[in-house]
């Protein structure tokens, strides 16, 4: 088993496993916004550390698999963005858990 | 004539994503690609990218350079919270949306500041108001919670202003 071998068994490794905790989050966290924390930081890293032990493993895929990583980044927080400010914008998916919520203010300013 | 370069700065970046795609050194691909890569950054006036010719300069890349390195660090950071926050048999929970303020001129800059605070540990972005910020946090901070929050976001924004103007 070569250097470059076991590195990528533990890259994709510890990938699935930040892939699971995010699954997990999103299933036990309580209310959307919560949700969101699991939903993005840790498929985030997972997605990253996967398929960066999958190009290690099939080198001539390496620069598509970074391309991907590039677009999750890119991506994945402006997707997190638009579902939060839906989320708050809606009274019946708003958790009621919030021990300050300056945007609530500041739309009553607004209007 | 003002546009030429972010025209350039987006067909080069444009190029780099279809050579990375078709992976092959053939000469009808190349062609093809330099052509509907030039194009494409036309027709859009290279808003994709703007013009990356201003990052060109030695401080600005190291800047950037430091940037990614930090946001990284973070991220792992946010990783292992998140990690051990999700397998307690009682999450530890004290949520809230804090508003501070974001005074960056370039809104490509505050995209990059908007992203960066979600992918880091405990805050995702909600909101961007003129020149605030609206911040969910999961857990939130002791003491001061607006000077926490500002603090946090001025480490993103400070070094972003470093390499944006």
């Amino acid at each position: 088993m070569s250097v470059t071998s076991i590195i990528a068994h533990v890259l994709t490794g510890l990938g699935a496993l930040v892939l699971f905790a995010s699954g997990l989050g999103v299933f036990r966290l309580p209310d959307v916004f919560n949700k969101m924390h699991a939903g993005t930081k840790a498929t985030t890293l997972g997605s990253i550390l996967f398929l960066t032990g999958l190009g290690l493993f099939e080198p001539s895929w390496m620069p598509k698999l970074l391309l991907v990583v590039v677009f999750i980044v890119l991506t994945n927080p402006v997707s997190s963005h638009a579902l939060a400010r839906a989320a708050h914008n809606e009274p019946a998916e708003k958790p009621d858990n919030l021990i300050i919520d300056d945007l609530e203010e500041s739309k009553g300013e607004n209007q | 004539m003002k546009r030429v370069p972010a025209v350039f700065s987006t067909s080069v970046i444009l190029l780099g994503i279809w050579l990375s795609l078709t992976l092959s050194t053939d000469v009808q691909e190349i062609v093809l690609g330099v052509v509907v890569s030039v194009l494409v950054a036309v027709a859009t006036h290279g808003a994709l990218t703007g013009n990356l010719f201003r990052l060109l300069k030695p401080r600005k890349l190291i800047a950037a350079i430091g940037y990614v390195l930090y946001l990284l660090g973070q991220m792992v950071k946010a990783n292992i919270d998140v990690f051990f926050r999700i397998f307690r048999p009682v999450i530890p929970l004290k949520p809230g949306i804090v508003k501070v303020n974001l005074r960056l001129k370039s809104e490509r800059a505050k995209v990059i500041v908007a992203n960066s605070i979600t992918l880091t540990p405990g805050t995702i972005t909600i909101d961007i108001v003129g020149d605030h910020i609206f911040v969910h946090w999961i857990f939130l901070p002791d003491g001061d919670v607006h000077a926490e929050t500002q603090s946090m976001v001025d480490g993103f924004a400070g070094r972003l202003e470093k390499i944006f103007e």
